[in-house]
């Protein structure tokens, strides 16, 4: 179970599902994602942070859209035709909110038992690291585990509603 | 089920364990709720009809008033709501003993104290005050009502281990009993749908008979004494072959209830040390129940034949109510104990039977149509998340209707049928989404009947005779609408009382109008709005004064040249009055402000029209839902924005002429004598490739809170109903957005919220003002 510890707990064993980000490859807790779609028009929500893609209509529910890339502090890039949007559901103030993360590819689901989770480096690389939980080793690669709850809720949804004031 | 089987059974236990007090009322939470929320209703109509009666002077309604109390009395004490039970008998009392009209005050605080207790109950407000302070009103004159006496003695528990029983034979006996309530309550069921159903009476009868008899064999007296009397009570309907009054059914349905949980109670006594419970509701419903056959009884005797029917030919007069007051008492002793004269039986029979009739809830309102102001439709309670849920699904299915029939593809197929059937598909949709938006409406009837009491209230504290009249009271509006509107009607009615109303009669007849003041309070449609207007054959507003006042604090400049509606809509900013004392009633300058700051909220305008001498109109525009808006889509390069249409004034195409800057930063437009900032919404939502020129352009007008701004935008595309929905928790307090809507192509359009805006622009423009320096 997660440990509700103010220090970055280390990510929980089990489903992930995993997605590109540039050369990088990264994993959401499968329970946490609704559904994959593929870019639909989103409209441009004015005075809001650069992360904030805008809002877009799921299924006659009007939910925002949040750049991944700008958010982590990457290089934002062209969408091509494999950009996704993963439909995530969080936690926030004790509501379930729900929201779009745009990202470059969706690749597969990946178990992780838990010795092949190892905790999360120490590269002091800012407030983003801290989004890290744990890195899942495989065979050929290492698939960086995201606490997607973190990434878009807590002190960065604040701020995200203070921005245009 | 048989666990206890081996449960010892003492007899030597001592026979005098008695459970009084608290713990002993256990009563379904469910049931209290139920009633509490009825009571709401109920409550709306004993004071309409209190204020009809003070109204037309009349003591026609008594009987009714009398009913609404006894039926209170009874259901509370059955609840084991005993300060509620005491007032309403104390109120019943009162009403027997006292001319009507005197009682008119008192009946009213009896409300306002059972308002504030329900609210408490259901934790929407604070205690009320001690309810004997209220009893004590009412009974100020004269001795405490005894308490009431009783056949079964309520004080005496059961023991199951005094009774000495056999376990297996106590299980027998709640199982059976248990089927034959099973039935019975089936039966009911039957009955009250149609109450003329023999059939179901008997075999309602047979059930209780049984269970009276097993309980019997068990020594179970009070499960007997209740069962028997219940079963008498069918006995009465079926002997006389009358349909089943509505008031016996749910006396019917009450005992099945109570005999259901006294199974209960032994069933866990079993379980526990055999003690049972002690049920205070129980001899209340047994009393309950004999009263009702007696009345049975003199019902039938009756020559005219049939309760209703006395009810309806009688006209009661203040002697005969005195005569036969004490006959409305239900319990039979009381009332052959009070009856001081004996006067002639049959009338005070009779009568007694027609009033203590504990009216059926859910029918009561048919009850009343003599009174003819009350009727109510039939109604199903639904969870509101649900009815969120439909009108939300319905919503979804408008939009996917639009994406379909404005499809390019479809739209290019050349078809006469596919063509019928999308027009019935749309006609379908339309309609659904009338019927979906039209379940949330409810009438502005409690508001209207909540601002009738509060003027009469009013106008007796500052002893000024007013005339209230009210009209459109069926008038429907969202219910999230309704609930708001309260604060704004109250303050309305509150000026138009203190400042509208002359307070001299004199000066009214000397200005050739009655003495009395007139307010008309009323509810109508108007072009896609629901309208209210106040208005108030008072001595008006005050042009002159309310400009001095404006021009003393400094909100106008001294020479400014204003319209009238302009110079009324002062009266909206915060603290401005023009009152020079601060009375009970108004005079702060704050209820305007309320006024405006609520029907803000709500999407609403608040216009004035006045007329010195003549009296003044306040009317109040509300939008007929929160959830759907009159909106006029826009360009701004190549985004489409949406401004509700209420807030729009003009739009116009403004001429250089018309054009200022400040410093070249502020941009200012003049705009009917008026300078308005400018605001170019594209640099406001950094839109690229929007127009620039004031020549290609067009400016949207809009107001909010008094302040008036030019939008710079593209182009106009329409207007259009939009249902508004939230951004999500994340982007929602955006400032100058609104909301978003699902437009027909699918996508996403926002709404602007006028007042944020406007707000931000202004405070954006003084800033540049006062800095001098540029704003990016």
């Amino acid at each position: 179970m997660i440990m509700d510890t103010q220090v970055a707990a280390i990510a929980a064993p089990g489903k992930y599902l995993s997605f590109v980000l540039g050369d990088e490859e990264y994993g959401v807790e499968i329970l946490k994602v609704q559904e994959i779609n593929g870019l639909t028009k989103t409209t441009r929500v004015p005075r809001t942070p650069d992360y904030v893609r805008g809002v877009i209509n799921l299924r006659g529910k009007v939910i925002p859209v949040i750049d991944l890339r700008r958010k982590l502090g990457m290089e934002a890039v062209a969408d091509t035709e494999k950009t996704c949007n993963i439909v995530v559901q969080i936690q926030h103030c004790d509501e379930t909110v729900t929201m779009g993360v745009i990202v470059d590819d969706v690749s597969e689901v990946l178990c992780f038992t838990s010795d092949q989770i190892d905790p999360p480096p120490s590269f002091g690389c800012g407030a983003e690291a801290e989004f890290v939980t744990g890195m899942g080793k495989l065979e050929d690669s290492v698939v960086i585990l995201l606490d997607v709850e973190k990434v878009l809720s807590g002190a960065e949804l604040e701020t995200l509603t203070t921005v245009g004031a | 089920m048989r666990k206890n089987g081996d449960k010892t059974v003492t007899v030597q236990e001592p026979p005098t364990t008695i459970t009084i007090g608290g713990d002993s009322r256990i009563i379904d939470d469910e049931i209290v709720a139920e009633f509490v929320s009825r009571q709401h209703d109920l409550l709306e109509y004993l004071e309409n009809l209190v204020l009809d009666i003070e109204i037309n002077q009349t003591e026609a309604d008594l009987p009714d008033l009398m009913r609404f109390f006894h039926t209170l009395k009874g259901e509370s004490a059955l609840l084991g709501l005993d300060e509620v039970s005491r007032l309403a008998h104390a109120t019943e009392d009162m009403l027997q003993r006292e001319p009507l009209i005197e009682c008119v005050d008192h009946i009213l605080d009896v409300k306002d104290w059972l308002a504030l207790e329900f609210a408490f109950m259901t934790d929407e407000g604070e205690e009320p005050g001690p309810v004997s302070d209220v009893i004590d009103l009412l009974t100020s004159s004269r001795r405490t009502s005894a308490p009431p006496p009783s056949d079964y003695d309520p004080d005496t528990s059961y023991d199951l281990n005094r009774l000495g029983l056999d376990a297996d034979m106590l299980h027998d006996f709640i199982a059976e009993t248990g089927e034959h309530l099973e039935t019975a309550e089936a039966h009911l069921l039957t009955l009250a749908g149609n109450p003329e159903d023999t059939e179901a009476i008997n075999a309602v009868f047979r059930c209780f008979h049984t269970i009276k008899g097993v309980a019997g064999f068990v020594e179970m007296d009070y499960i007997k004494e209740l069962a028997h009397k219940a079963e008498n009570l069918l006995d009465q309907t079926r002997r006389s072959e009358l349909r089943l009054p509505s008031d016996h059914l749910d006396l019917a349905f009450a005992s099945v209830d109570m005999l259901k949980r006294l199974s209960e109670d032994v069933v866990a006594g079993m379980d526990g040390d055999g003690r049972l419970p002690h049920r205070a509701a129980l001899p209340v419903l047994i009393e309950r129940l004999c009263a009702a056959c007696d009345e049975d009884d003199v019902a039938a005797g009756a020559p005219a034949a049939g309760e209703t029917v006395v009810s309806a030919e009688r006209t009661p007069t203040a002697a005969e109510d005195d005569a036969t007051g004490a006959g409305l008492i239900i319990l039979p002793k009381a009332r052959q104990a009070a009856a001081p004269d004996g006067g002639s039986t049959a009338t005070d029979e009779t009568a007694a039977a027609d009033r203590s009739a504990p009216a059926a809830d859910g029918n009561r309102p048919k009850e009343h149509q003599r009174s003819g102001s009350v009727h109510r439709r039939e109604a199903v309670r639904v969870d509101a998340e649900r009815l969120d849920l439909l009108v939300e699904t319905i919503g979804e299915l408008v939009i996917a209707e639009a994406m379909i029939s404005q499809n390019r593809e479809i739209r290019g197929i050349e078809s006469v049928t596919l063509a019928h059937h999308l027009d019935r598909l749309d006609k379908i949709c339309r309609e659904l989404q009338q019927i979906g938006m039209s379940l949330s409406m409810v009438p502005v009837r409690p508001i209207f009947q909540k601002m009738a009491r509060l003027v009469r209230d009013l106008a007796k504290k500052s002893g000024r005779r007013i005339e209230l009249t009210t009209s459109g009271k069926d008038t429907e509006l969202d219910k999230s609408v309704v609930d708001k509107i309260g604060d704004p009607l109250v303050h309305m009615l509150r000026n138009a009382m203190d400042h509208g109303i002359e307070s001299d009669p004199d000066k009214r007849l000397a200005a050739g109008k009655t003495p009395a003041g007139n307010i008309e309070l009323r509810a109508f449609h108007r072009g896609g709005c629901i309208v209210i207007e106040v208005e108030d054959d008072g001595r008006g507003l005050d042009r002159d004064a309310i400009l001095a006042k404006a021009v003393e604090r400094g909100v106008v400049g001294e020479g400014v040249q204003l319209t009238d509606q302009e110079i009324f809509n002062l009266i909206f900013e915060p603290g401005f009055t023009t009152a020079s004392e601060v009375t009970d009633l108004s005079g702060r300058g704050v209820g305007m402000d309320v006024v405006r700051r609520n029907i803000d909220k709500l999407r609403g305008a608040v216009d004035i029209t006045s007329e010195q001498g003549r009296g003044s109109v306040f009317s109040l525009r509300l939008p007929l839902t929160l959830a759907i808006i009159e909106g006029m889509v826009f360009l701004t390069g190549d985004e489409r924005y949406i401004i509700p249409t209420l807030s729009v004034v003009r739009l116009i195409r403004p001429t250089m002429d018309d054009y200022i800057t400040v410093m070249e930063k502020g941009e200012l437009l003049r705009f009917e004598g008026e300078v308005i900032p400018l605001v170019r919404l594209c640099e406001v939502f950094g839109v690229a490739d929007a127009k620039q020129s004031l020549d290609d352009a067009v400016v949207i007008v809009v107001e909010s809170e008094g302040r008036r701004v030019g939008l710079l935008a593209d182009e106009l595309i329409g207007q259009q109903q939009v249902v508004i929905k939230s951004l999500g928790e994340q982007i929602q307090g955006t400032e100058g957005l609104a909301g978003g809507t699902i437009m027909s192509d699918g996508n996403v359009a926002l709404i602007l919220d006028i007042a944020g805006l406007v707000k931000v622009t202004h405070d954006e423009k003084d800033a540049v003002n006062m800095q001098t320096g540029g704003r990016s």
